[in-house]
């Protein structure tokens, strides 16, 4: 493959900047369901990006001809576009938002994923899947794995030469228990870091599977969730995405600036909320964390090639910088992030979550529960909604665990809340401890026109919340 | 804009050279997707980002007995940088595959015929579309995103089978903005631009947006009588369409339509649900060439006829195929108009909402299907039969069953297309033709 350096010097043409950002990515997705081989399948994916800055105006152009005349082509395109659309441009960039940064990032892993070959991968995730019925109440069983290796390379016509490389997993179980019309489905929650081939080791999976299938049969026989007002502890594969749509979402610069606003939305949040507007009490303390080793969006450099450093976006409570790029902090004058990242080489960056995580407080589980007179704990996200300014949101969990007087009393099915996010977030009452803090993070958060999904992190502890309202299924 | 490859000969060569890879027992489905987009997303009016892709995508399924496996490689008009990428390709795939235990639902593999279709749309070049837009949107605020360009699909299989089909059009997907950020939906999409056409367009959304600036209404959570505009029922639809069609989720009770399959409960009579290819705007074949009917009746008058079943369906469950995609989701939804007039919207619809545009839909209990979402952009209050301004939006929690059940009161004698906006890793290409809905009660809970 021709270095892109090389590629970088071939091209012939004048303009204030530009860069080529090379994204090599192979995804490979295997899924067995009830004891049977279910899909095998791999992605191959190699393009190039062509950034060029021309009269104050950035322009892409993205191809899969990664020869000399194609990038050349490319480059001649992204030029013509900047000239012609520069007299129409929102902001007149210059080149201090694309510095010449260098050097090479690679995410942990103890395995590398190509040590597994696709038939001991199938056979693992057959055997999951057997483990996963554990009754005959379990009519549907599933495991599947995404394990991604890209590669992503910028040089630019200012200096900029770095490398990053991450090994992703994402990986789930799920048991659909069924009796006398009622069913239910129960799941190890999605679980998506940056790992090896670790993450696909028989011996805890199979211990997680067990316990999925035995908790899928017991919602068939557990009683509605009821529909009242209570406390709430959310446990961490929940939690992560309320984190994701009222904390992370409303946050980014670019919803703020109004980009977003003919599709994923705008935000509650004014550009004079920063460093004033009380998110919740003092014991919420949010950050954006790139350099969290395993989190699901942990990086050196943005796709704006801005290296990547911890900032704490809601300290003490207090609303203290947005999630946003070079390009948005320019824009706007707001303290950000680095932050804009694309899907892939054929998109341009834009401001994107990475790893938002929620600080771990002072309290265990265990002092949480038994500090609940009527409340009730949730697992494992099965719905989600969120308005456009990402105010009112309703969720849906798999698994409720009542509690009363300080100690749980039973299991519910369909248990759901619903609220608004400051309110929710001012009804924080106990942040969990280092001890309940776990890494979650999802592959598909969608977002920009054109259209792109990102792979975001989100670490939190266990937390809990006063007077939410609950409520159960149909 | 003319197409810069000729993606068919991309295609062809490709098949070709991996067919005559092939060893005994060895068959091969090839699919293919190509584009040549320009995307210009838009904020206040002015151009935010612009971007022009050129991908080519080829997707290989191999199987041997009752194995298989698949793999997707970028393409372009480099024959012999294809060539090296597919040689790997097929032999990553001949080596891997013996390996792999068998799939015991595995679908044949035969030849279903051959197609070629190629809409040619008209649309201008970038500078003229940026004069164009600038000047008709001068003075508002308007954010969006234009994409034009060629879309390619191909399918073809190692027995024989061949399809093509090229679809060059163009959107423009907007909103524009009242100074008190309330804001109206509007869409201009097709295969012909006319300069005219989106003046048009523009300024009735303009016209809509004068009635934003009145003082919002604020309503507590209770159940509201509503319509629901074509906009609306789309997102309606699509919620619907994620597993709510499909045989597979129907057999894996993961779908509340199997009561209505199995004749326990209907619709409205009033509601009638096609797959129907006839809209155009996708081609008949799925991933793996099989060619659909082109009408496929899904509700007809309340009563469901038939769910959307892949072959990979018929074999595991024993229930019969209709060609449908391995999603099993509608490709192509149409439904049937009613009776009622547009002129008669609002005085039937008397008090209550009209639903302009619905947000952020998802499943709140899929074996009950119901739903929960927000309204957004361009929601009236209604009172008496006259419209008082818009609402603050609302977050709905209700159930499919009851909208298009004992809740639908009437349907539209007009329909809608909706021309597909979804880019997702590509420009991807299909619609739907809906009508609006009156519907007596709906749930708003926040």
């Amino acid at each position: 493959m021709e270095r892109l350096k090389h590629l970088l010097d071939s091209i012939r043409g004048n303009c204030q900047w530009f860069g080529l950002r090379r994204y090599t990515e192979c995804n490979d997705y295997h899924s067995a369901r009830n004891g049977n081989c279910d899909e095998n399948s791999r992605t191959l994916d190699q393009g190039i990006m062509v950034e060029v800055l021309q009269d104050g105006q950035l322009a892409y152009a993205g191809t899969t001809n990664l020869t000399p005349q194609g990038v050349q082509a490319a480059f001649d395109k992204a030029l013509n576009l900047a000239e012609v659309s520069s007299h129409y441009k929102v902001i007149n960039f210059d080149t201090s938002i694309r510095p010449a940064e260098q050097g090479i990032y690679n995410s942990r892993y103890e395995q590398a994923i190509d040590t597994l070959s696709p038939a001991e991968i199938q056979l693992r995730l057959i055997e999951l899947s057997n483990n996963l019925k554990v009754h005959s109440d379990i009519a549907e069983t599933h495991a599947w794995a995404i394990l991604t290796q890209t590669n992503i390379e910028f040089v630019s016509s200012n200096g900029a030469d770095w490398q990053q490389n991450f090994h992703v997993i994402t990986r789930n179980v799920s048991a659909t228990a069924s009796k006398n019309g009622e069913i239910q489905k129960r799941s190890l929650g999605m679980e998506a870091k940056q790992w090896g081939a670790e993450a696909l080791d028989l011996t805890s999976l199979k211990r997680e599977a067990l316990k999925v299938g035995e908790q899928a049969r017991e919602l068939l026989y557990a009683p509605e969730c009821p529909t009242d007002q209570r406390e709430l502890i959310l446990a961490p594969d929940q939690l992560y995405l309320q984190v994701h749509e009222s904390i992370g979402h409303p946050l980014e610069l670019d919803r703020i600036l109004g980009d977003e606003r003919n599709y994923a939305g705008w935000s509650f949040i004014n550009p004079e909320d920063f460093g004033s507007l009380r998110y919740g009490p003092e014991i919420l303390n949010v950050t954006f964390d790139p350099e969290l080793p395993g989190e699901m969006a942990s990086y050196r450099y943005d796709d704006n090639g801005i290296r990547a450093h911890k900032e704490y976006l809601i300290k003490d409570g207090i609303l203290m910088r947005g999630i946003g790029g070079v390009e948005s902090q320019y824009r706007s004058g707001i303290a950000g992030v680095s932050c804009a990242r694309s899907t892939s080489w054929n998109r341009p960056p834009m401001d994107r979550m990475g790893n938002i995580n929620i600080e771990p407080g002072e309290s265990s589980l265990d002092t949480m529960i038994a500090s609940t007179q009527k409340g009730i704990l949730m697992r494992t996200n099965r719905s989600w909604s969120i308005d456009d300014y990402r105010n009112k949101f309703q969720f849906g969990c798999e698994y409720g665990e009542l509690i009363e007087n300080g100690k749980i009393t039973g299991i519910v099915r369909n248990p759901n809340y619903r609220g608004t996010t400051i309110d929710f977030w001012s009804n924080l009452t106990m942040v969990g401890n280092r001890d309940t803090f776990e890494m979650w993070g999802s592959p598909f958060c969608g977002k920009g026109e054109p259209n792109q999904i990102i792979r975001v992190g989100h670490a939190v502890p266990y937390c809990k919340f006063s007077g939410i309202d609950i409520f159960g299924g149909a | 804009m003319d197409n810069i490859y000729d993606w068919q000969k991309v295609f062809n060569e490709s098949c070709d050279f991996l067919f005559d890879q092939l060893k005994t027992k060895e068959l091969l489905i090839c699919s293919f997707s190509a584009e040549e987009s320009d995307f210009i997303r838009f904020n206040n009016s002015k151009v935010r980002q612009i971007t022009n892709v050129v991908q080519g995508k080829l997707s290989l399924e191999l199987i041997v007995e009752c194995k298989k496996l698949s793999l997707e490689v970028t393409l372009n008009n480099q024959a012999e940088s294809n060539k090296l990428k597919l040689e790997q390709a097929i032999q990553y795939l001949q080596e891997t595959i013996v390996d792999l235990p068998d799939d015991p639902f595995i679908q044949s593999v035969v030849d279903h015929g051959k197609s070629n279709v190629v809409n040619q749309g008209v649309f201008p070049v970038i500078p003229e579309i940026l004069q164009d837009i600038s000047k008709l949107t001068h003075g508002v605020d308007v954010a969006g995103l234009w994409a034009s360009g060629y879309c390619y699909r191909g399918n073809r299989n190692s027995l024989g089978q061949s399809h093509w089909f090229v679809s060059s059009s163009f959107f423009f997907d907007y909103s524009l903005y009242t100074t008190k950020e309330r804001a109206i939906k509007g869409n201009y999409s097709g295969t012909k631009y006319l300069q005219e056409e989106l003046a048009t367009t523009l300024e009735e959304s303009k016209k809509s947006l004068s009635i934003m600036e009145r003082n919002k209404i604020h309503l507590k959570p209770g159940t509201y009588r509503c319509y629901l505009a074509p906009s609306a029922v789309v997102e309606l639809v699509n919620i619907w369409s994620w597993g709510g069609f499909s045989g597979a989720a129907s057999k894996r009770g993961e779908s509340f339509i199997s009561d209505y399959l199995q004749g326990n409960l209907q619709f409205s009579p009033l509601l009638s649900l096609d797959e129907d290819f006839s809209l155009g705007l996708r081609p008949r074949f799925n991933e793996l060439g099989e060619v659909s009917e082109n009408l496929l009746p899904l509700i007809s008058q309340g009563k469901v006829i038939q769910l959307l079943v892949s072959t990979k369906t018929e074999k595991e469950f024993g229930i019969s195929c209709n060609y449908a995609s391995s999603a099993e989701a509608p490709r192509s939804p149409c439904i049937h108009p009613g009776n009622m007039p547009q002129a008669e919207i609002i005085s039937r619809l008397g008090t209550g909402i009209y639903i302009s545009n619905l947000h952020y839909l998802n499943w709140s209990d899929r074996q009950a299907g119901r739903i929960t979402g927000m309204t957004r952009f361009g929601c009236l209050w209604v009172e008496d039969g006259k419209v008082l301004g818009p609402i603050q939006d609302m977050r709905f929690d209700e159930l499919i069953p009851h909208i298009f059940g004992d809740g639908l009161e009437a349907v539209t004698e007009f329909t809608e297309t909706s021309v597909e906006i979804d880019t997702y890793r590509q420009r991807n290409i299909g619609g739907s033709k809906v009508p609006g809905l009156l519907v007596n009660g709906i749930e708003f809970t926040l």
